[in-house]
């Protein structure tokens, strides 16, 4: 018993020690390694066509590395707060394999907070799938990081300087991580669920950051991808729509004209559902949607206020119809682009699974398209603000 | 220096009086100068024995010959009450007849005290004038007299140095063992409490108390405690650390297998549970087994302080001794080898902090935690007043100039006192001390394999404490025999259930007296203390009706 | 009092299966439940609970037929002693063998979440080393260790049902049953071989200290797992989507990953919940060596059970090692219990129940 209980100590002892003394596999220390915060994926349009696939360079791939004395207010030798690495190379390992040679410390993904993707790549099934494979393979990426759409090269976008927050990667992360935000022209998107998405449907959408021209980035609109391609880029009233659509509208102000001057009922909550005229055949989709909020902006007067069950009853009407209005346009444009990205065939596949499957079979040519889609919006005012 | 009796072979007259266990086995001679010359060669040299020879009485003359230890004796007590009563004592014919024998003509009119006894055994007397007794020899007799006159300055009672409380009784062990008898004593009035004395030691003769309630420990384990107590013999006993590691059941394991506490309340308490207690004269701390992981989590104040407190303390208690022996290995595995669990903006700040030190973490982390445990030895054994300068030296400005000097990162110093203070919250002492060992495995593993080796030495931290037992009782009960007594056990855990729902002892206690609290009289629906429940609830007491102011 | 007496209680016992049951397997149980009903994937382990039940009762049938006796003790007295050593034979090689496939498992789990760099011999072997320090202890104290560790497991799994149940797309589930009879005849045969480790009772029957609560010590892992393991594969589908889940290698893994909590202290959080399934596979491991000692020692009829422990690391090391790849591996595991797990669950016991009845009625004519 205690021979073996030695043996056993010993052999603990003599690993542990020799392993501590010679270094172990995995330890970098956390200031020899150097995070990317936002990976921007493009394109390589002067890719040499002639080279075979696996020595083509497909990919051009930017990374920025914030320097981390500076970025936590202390002085460094670095220039400036943040340095971007670019790569060319056919896969994304070859990439970071490049990158690695090209800075002074490890690189990890442990922290990276954003992807943006350009324009050229999601246009290239191809490449896009490769990319989004080469990610998530080796779990070096987290499946909760952010995804973006840019227009034009996501490279370009990742190393012009932003006034707020010089690290892109931080600003999507704030931005999106701040839950009390109202949430109106853009969808978050991550990783993992956008895979889940186009495993589901082929369909998904990406919200699209761009700077406008006095430079400060935006974040609005989405990219409309179906089966890993780039579809269209949609306008942030469709994304409005989509959000509505979705019952994910939050704090979203919807103006008004009312009594000759516009009216501003701020939303609270939000839900809808999506049901399916179930006679046997399915015919139609109906859109409901309930929304909640309040009254924030009129300008009152004696004549004219609002404060009666009168006024409140055709304020609302007339709420309803702005609301509604703002969701036809999602549909309209998802008919127009003819991409079911408001999922009204995975509602009627969950909901009438029998049904469905006389439309699968066209539903992605000419099926969605044709399909009748109506909307109903129930909105409730709960308050009128402090004024009459 | 050669003593004077010596022999050819070089033992002597007096070795020889003693046997293998160092015991004096010559017999008590009839004849009074026979014993005083056994007493006069075996107190040879020791000049701190005080030895006389007196006649009493005046028909009848009796020879007596007082022995005791200067010092150890309450001089009071043996003038005023012994020899000044023995000077004047006057004797006739009659009275030898109504006695038997000398020795007792001696008790009954030395019963100016109560604490007399014969003794026929030279050893025990010895050891009695070695103890502060005085022994009288009387001629003509084969007993001699033991009288209790035991008294030297000691140390009174005082409040207990190592487990302090805000609320609760401030008196605590001394070194005298009597004292201690006494202070369990006084909180169980009982005749089922039973105090054993041995003693221990050939050489030191340290008395020894096994304390035990009758009825409600298991006879097995008392029998337990006293044949572990006679498995080994020892030479000399100075404290009750001694005696906890020649009794416990692992020497192989940091953890320790007893609880030492100075506070009698909790002593009694123990005793109460069904343990036994084990007080070593010399040793401000008695020794309570069985003891189980829990048990050290359990400050005394916990039972006189409102529940929702102390239950809170518990968790906390639990947390931070978890903390102390894990924060350093944790932040090792997480830093270096995921640092994914980080927060980003945190992980970025402790880079950067660590921007320019050369050290690696372990390395930083080992050197710091050796250098706050010289701190800490160095603060403990430096006299007085400089152990504080130590602190302040060590702490303040060594930690600061390191930092400074880029040795170090400020998290380390952040997580080395942290875990420091982790370990001062846990009640027990002697816990932190294996917490502070096994915390170094914990940063080898974790260096070696990161948050995997982590989870490996959490797991043989479990596996080694899920197979210790302390007294046939497994150390982490009752959490891996909960279902044990019915779940009972698990009230006074990481929550402390209110008074009046622990109603039973837990297993150490005979499965016939597990019963330890129940409400006085045949209400059995209202169990919860004071009317509705303590609190106003809306209940009308419809009984009662209006009162007249 | 408590000690050394070899003996387990019944709270033990069903911990201690519990445990054996949150295996490997529960990793990639989403998927092939999704392989035969698709979405409807969480009945599956419900409807394979009764599986198990019956599997309780046929184990029940030959054990409390010989109290306090073990499967190596009991044997030989219902057949010849020749078949009684090749049953016991293929017992241990069978029980050891899917215990080193699984630290095989483990270590490509852990090289794949947290130490993509460390050779998985090291992994694997720092594992057994600790299981072998376990089990020299004995069952008493796997069977302690087992009821303190069964709180963290609870925790982590109570923390992935929190993080997922608010953030779930419950519409993953829809469409309703929309599966064949076959599918699910089948399916529920390859889930029920979750219950594989009720087969250790074989040999843990005999060392309980309450005979006549064999049944209710089989029976209470046999629900509780069932339903867990319904929920796991629900939340699975919930978490990371049914199409993804037939994708992944590891869906439960990939949910623990989906999963973020915001705001906290830790991020990532999947690492800790990996730890109680890790927990879990320890307890694994160690029932594997400990009874497959076990089976050695009461063979030869030594008096120490724990001589064959250090011997069987190697062992189990090298018979880890065989699969040169993560493939390989994953292979041989779902092949292995695929074609042997059912046989010491249902039908041995059931052939030596038969044979012990109908020895025991000629006996008594």
């Amino acid at each position: 018993m205690q021979n073996k209980l030695k043996f056993i100590a010993m052999t603990m002892l003599i690993l542990n020690t020799s392993f501590i003394l010679t270094g172990c596999w995995d330890s970098v220390e956390i200031n020899e390694r150097n995070v990317v915060m936002e990976v921007a994926i493009d394109k390589n349009q002067d890719a040499d066509l002639s080279q075979p696939i696996n020595k083509r360079d497909s990919y051009q791939i930017t990374y920025t590395i914030p320097d981390r004395a500076k970025l936590s207010g202390k002085d460094s030798l670095a220039k400036d707060v943040k340095s971007s690495i670019v790569t060319t190379t056919p896969t994304i390992e070859t990439s970071v394999d490049e990158v690695e040679s090209k800075s002074q410390n490890t690189i990890t993904f442990s922290h990276t907070q954003a992807i943006v993707l350009g324009e050229e790549l999601m246009k290239d099934s191809d490449l896009f799938r490769g990319a989004i494979d080469g990610l998530i393979r080796n779990m070096e990426i987290s499946r909760t990081t952010n995804l973006l759409a840019t227009r034009g090269k996501a490279g370009n976008l990742t190393q012009e300087d932003n006034e707020q927050n010089p690290i892109l990667g931080l600003y999507v992360m704030k931005y999106f991580n701040n839950t009390e935000r109202p949430v109106s022209y853009a969808k978050e998107q991550l990783v993992g669920n956008m895979i889940r998405e186009l495993e589901d449907t082929n369909i998904s959408t990406i919200p699209v950051i761009n700077t406008d021209e006095k430079g400060a980035v935006e974040i609005s609109g989405a990219a409309v991808i179906r089966n890993y391609e780039l579809v269209d880029f949609i306008g942030k009233d469709v994304v409005r729509g989509q959000l509505f659509v979705e019952g994910k509208i939050n704090q979203v102000p919807i103006v008004v004209e009312y009594k000759g001057s516009s009216l501003t009922y701020i939303i609270d909550t939000e839900h809808s559902k999506i049901t399916f005229n179930s006679d046997g055949n399915v015919a139609d989709a109906n859109i409901e949607i309930l929304t909640e909020g309040n009254i924030t902006e009129y300008v009152s007067t004696d004549t004219k206020n609002i404060f009666s069950i009168e006024d409140i009853n055709q304020i609302t009407i007339l709420l309803q119809d702005e609301i509604r209005h703002q969701v036809m346009v999602a549909v309209n444009k998802s008919k127009e682009i003819n991409v079911d990205f408001l999922n009204i065939g995975l509602q009627m596949y969950r909901k009438h699974p029998k049904q469905w499957q006389s439309y699968s079979q066209n539903w992605e040519d000419e099926g969605y398209k044709s399909f009748p889609i109506k909307i109903q919006v129930t909105s409730t005012i709960k308050n009128t603000g402090m004024l009459e | 220096m050669k003593n004077k009796n010596d022999t050819s072979n070089g033992v002597t007259v007096e070795d020889s009086w003693h046997d293998s266990e160092n015991k004096i086995n010559i017999p008590l001679s009839i004849d009074l100068n026979e014993n005083i010359k056994k007493i006069n060669m075996l107190f040879e040299n020791c000049m701190d024995i005080v030895k006389r020879e007196v006649e009493l009485g005046t028909d009848k003359k009796i020879k007596i010959y007082g022995v005791y230890t200067d010092g150890l004796v309450n001089r009071e007590v043996l003038e005023h009450y012994l020899l000044s009563v023995a000077f004047d004592y006057k004797n006739s014919e009659c009275e030898i007849e109504d006695y038997r024998t000398p020795t007792q003509i001696i008790m009954q009119h030395f019963s100016a005290t109560f604490d007399v006894k014969e003794v026929d055994k030279m050893d025990d007397l010895v050891k009695a004038i070695l103890s502060g007794d005085t022994a009288i020899f009387v001629d003509q007799s084969e007993k001699a007299l033991v009288i209790a006159t035991r008294g030297w300055p000691g140390r009174g009672v005082g409040e207990p140095n190592a487990e302090s409380v805000v609320r609760g009784p401030r008196d605590g062990f001394t070194e005298t063992i009597r004292f201690n008898t006494v202070l369990v004593r006084r909180r169980i009035r009982d005749t089922k409490l039973k105090v054993k004395m041995m003693s221990y030691g050939t050489r030191s003769r340290t008395d020894v108390a096994i304390m035990y309630m009758d009825d409600i420990a298991k006879p097995e384990l008392i029998k337990e405690v006293e044949t572990r107590l006679n498995k080994y013999v020892i030479d000399g006993v100075f404290d009750s650390g001694y005696i906890e590691q020649l009794i416990e059941d692992s020497w192989k394991s940091p953890f320790p297998q007893t609880q030492a506490t100075e506070r009698p309340d909790k002593f009694a308490a123990s005793l109460l549970e069904g343990k036994v207690g084990i007080i070593v004269d010399n040793s401000p701390f008695g020794i309570i087994v069985p003891a189980t992981l829990n048990v050290f989590y359990q400050a005394s104040e916990d039972y006189y302080q409102r529940w929702q407190i102390m239950s809170f303390l518990r968790i906390l208690r639990y947390l931070v001794s978890f903390l102390s022996f894990t924060l350093p290995g944790l932040y090792i595995a997480v830093l270096n080898f995921q640092p994914t669990m980080l927060p980003t903006a945190f992980a970025v700040s402790i880079a950067a902090a660590r921007e320019g030190v050369t050290f690696s973490t372990v390395a930083e982390i080992i050197v710091m935690e050796l250098i706050f445990e010289l701190f800490r030895e160095a603060g403990i054994r430096a006299p007085g007043a400089i152990g504080h300068v130590i602190g302040l030296v060590g702490g303040i400005v060594i930690g600061q100039a390191a930092v400074d000097a880029k040795i170090v990162s400020p998290m380390i110093i952040i997580i080395i006192s942290l875990t420091a203070i982790c370990t001062f919250a846990v009640p027990d002492y002697s816990l932190t001390s294996a917490f502070r060992l096994i915390r170094y495995m914990f940063i080898g593993l974790s260096a070696f394999l990161g948050l995997y080796g982590f989870l490996i030495a959490f797991l043989i931290t479990l596996i080694h404490l899920s197979s210790l037992e302390s007294f046939k009782v497994p150390y982490l009960a009752p959490y891996n025999i909960s279902d044990r007594n019915g779940f009972n056990d698990l009230k006074d855990t990481i929550l402390r259930f209110p008074t009046f729902m622990q109603t039973t002892r837990p297993i150490y206690a005979r499965a016939e007296q597990r019963r330890r609290l129940r409400v006085n009289g045949d209400n059995i629906q209202d169990v919860s203390p004071g009317p509705n429940s303590g609190v106003t609830n809306g209940q009308v007491d419809r009984k009662s009706g209006d009162e007249t102011e | 009092m408590f000690t050394h007496n070899g003996r387990v209680s019944v709270r033990q016992v069903e911990i201690f299966l519990i445990l054996q049951m949150l295996n490997t397997t529960i990793l990639f149980l989403p998927k092939i439940a999704g392989d035969y009903v698709e979405r409807n994937g969480y009945i599956l382990p419900l409807l394979a609970s009764i599986l198990g039940v019956i599997y309780v009762f046929c184990i029940e049938g030959i054990t409390k037929r010989f109290p306090k006796d073990t499967l190596v003790e009991f044997l030989p007295k219902i057949v010849p002693d020749f078949v009684a050593y090749i049953i016991i034979i293929l017992f241990a090689v069978k029980i050891l063998i899917i215990t080193s496939l699984e630290a095989r498992m483990l270590g490509e789990m852990i090289s794949q979440v947290l130490l993509p760099k460390t050779p998985i011999q090291v992994i694997i072997l720092v594992m057994l080393l600790s299981v072998a320090y376990l089990v020299k202890s004995g069952v008493e104290a796997i069977g302690r260790m087992g009821e303190v560790l069964i709180y963290f497991i609870a925790v982590s799994l109570v923390l992935v049902f929190l993080l997922v149940v608010p953030h779930g797309e419950y519409m993953q589930l829809m469409p309703f049953f929309q599966t064949n009879l076959r599918g699910i005849g089948v399916g529920t045969f390859v889930v029920s071989l979750i219950f594989m480790p009720l087969e250790i009772m074989l040999m843990l029957a005999g060392l309980m200290k309450e005979t006549d609560k064999v049944r209710r010590a089989m029976l209470v892992p046999v629900i509780i797992v069932g339903i867990a393991s319904a929920i796991i594969v629900l939340l699975t589908y919930v978490g990371v989507g049914f199409n993804e889940t037939q994708r992944q290698v590891w869906p439960v893994l990939t949910l623990m990953q989906s999963m973020s909590l915001s705001g906290t202290m830790v991020e990532n959080q999947e690492i800790l919940m990996m730890t109680g399934w890790t927990f879990s596979i320890f307890i694994y491991l160690s029932s594997g060596v400990y009874f497959t000692s076990l089976i050695g020692s009461r063979s030869f009829k030594y008096k120490r059970e724990n001589i064959f422990v250090l011997p069987l690391i190697p062992i189990a090391y090298f018979i880890a090692m065989i699969p040169e790849n993560l493939v390989m591996a994953y292979d041989y595991y779902n092949k292995f219990q695929y074609y042997f797990g059912i046989w010491f669950i249902l039908p041995v016991p059931l052939i030596l129940a038969i044979i012990a009845r109908g020895r025991r009625n000629s006996h008594a004519k």
